[in-house]
């Protein structure tokens, strides 16, 4: 027996409100009965059938199933504009789809927006709901859908922040003269030299003085003027590599 | 917004909705309405004058089949990928690969061995192909505009191929160099390019 059946469906008198009752005619004789609850979460509901007096539990379909289609008898009303109909299974819906994000994506914080997406999605796309179809699969494709949608918004969000805050960081530095800071840090490294490596590198390089006038004025040989200035130069490029790493 | 007033907003404002068609019954009537166009745009544009002497030999049998084949197949699946719970059967999926993959096999294999055309002409094909198919792959763009199809980059291939391959089936008609380099590099490959271009618009237009 298929919980699609189509028949009458009637409040149950003493019964509680939310539970229903459905009555079809299969076959004469023969009276189709499903009970099941009507307000969210919908169902479970258990079939009967009713022969003459007696009265026959059938097989029942599986709780997904029995879900299944109550949501998609709610979404065929739905699609014909039923509004209350639509009522009951947008709030039968917010808990299976709450958990499947919480279950399938847990990285989502703001779930609850996702969850209005997925509705609001849902009103726009109903007629792609095919009745022939299970409901389920339809849902909970809308639902992945709108959970990647979000995830994706939230790494480009998280990526513009992060340069936004890089950008103000980099704003509210003091401002800096990069030439005046030069001079600083090249004195700052000359001054870690000794005196005679200074005093060769200064005529040299700032003197522009040849080798031979810088080891004459000195009173030391050429080769001699050469070491020294090549030894200060290596501890010239190791102290400026010391400053740039630690800025 | 709370999501109960969401609900009771979305309620408020529900009314009664034509129901999208099964892919079957869209498919058919895109089908026909490409089909119609091809054969207006082939007449009025002219066959090749050699038609008569290939419509028997089995590499043009085999291509137009084949061409044919690929663009019909790659519209059906893009109906069917277009419903948020359907996925492509798998007799689909991998008749469209084999037909995909014989015909660029074939002419891949053939056109090293020939010395294809010149880029001009070759060019001018490519913008043939494009004119034949441009109408099926709007109508495919615009009735699954109303749908929703849950993969963006498939649906943007799937309406290149069916571009393209359409496109080349027709052309099959017209045009009259039957050298498999010019087929592969002029007739095939374009559609690669058209893949590309139809997923930039399944990106822009079939958002849902």
């Amino acid at each position: 027996m298929k919980a699609s059946l189509t028949g009458r469906c009637e409040d149950l008198p003493g019964n509680e409100p939310y539970y229903a009752r459905f009555r079809a005619i299969v076959q004469p004789g023969v009276t189709a009965a499903a009970i099941f609850r009507w307000r969210s979460p919908p169902g479970p509901f258990i079939l009967f059938a009713e022969t003459g007096g007696s009265v026959t539990r059938m097989e029942t379909p599986t709780g997904d199933q029995q879900d299944g289609a109550v949501w998609a008898g709610w979404m065929v009303r739905a699609q014909q504009g039923d509004a209350e109909a639509y009522r009951e299974l947008l709030q039968a819906l917010l808990g299976p789809v709450r958990s499947f994000i919480q279950r399938h994506y847990p990285g989502i914080r703001d779930r609850e927006d996702v969850v209005q997406d997925t509705l609001i999605t849902l009103h726009r796309i109903r007629h792609t709901y095919d009745p022939a179809r299970p409901f389920a699969p339809w849902l909970f494709t809308i639902v992945r859908r709108r959970c990647i949608d979000h995830l994706r918004r939230s790494i480009r969000v998280q990526q513009r922040e992060l340069q936004e805050e890089a950008i103000v960081a980099l704003a509210a530095a003091p401002e800096r003269d990069p030439e005046a800071e030069g001079i600083e840090v090249a004195e700052q490294v000359l001054a870690s030299l000794g005196e005679r490596e200074r005093e060769v590198i200064r005529l040299l390089k700032i003197e522009d003085l040849p080798v031979k006038a810088v080891a004459a004025q000195l009173g030391l040989s050429e080769s001699n003027v050469k070491v020294i200035a090549s030894r200060g130069y290596a501890r010239l490029r190791q102290q400026w590599k010391q400053h740039h790493e630690n800025r | 917004m709370k999501t109960d007033d969401v609900i009771s907003r979305l309620a408020a404002e529900v009314a009664p909705v034509r129901r999208l068609p099964a892919p079957g019954v869209q498919w058919a009537v895109w089908l026909g309405i490409s089909l119609a166009y091809l054969g207006a745009f082939t007449a009025v544009s002219g066959v090749r004058g050699d038609l008569a002497a290939v419509v028997g030999d089995p590499s043009f049998i085999g291509l137009t089949v084949l061409f044919t084949v690929m663009g019909v197949l790659a519209g059906y699946a893009a109906f069917v990928t277009s419903v948020p719970d359907r996925d492509l059967p798998a007799g689909v999926r991998w008749s469209l690969l084999l037909a995909s993959g014989i015909s660029l096999g074939w002419l891949g294999l053939l056109g090293g061995t020939t010395p294809g055309c010149a880029p001009g002409h070759g060019l001018a094909c490519a913008v043939h192909i494009f004119l034949l198919g441009i109408l099926p792959a709007v109508v495919l763009v615009v009735a699954l505009k109303r749908a929703a199809p849950a993969n963006l980059v498939g649906s943007g291939i799937l309406i290149g191929l069916a571009l393209n391959s359409l496109g080349a089936a027709a052309l099959q008609f017209a045009c009259d160099n039957q050298d498999p380099l010019h087929l592969l590099v002029w007739h095939w490959l374009p559609g690669v390019v058209f893949a590309f271009a139809g997923i930039l618009l399944a990106r822009r237009f079939l958002r849902w």
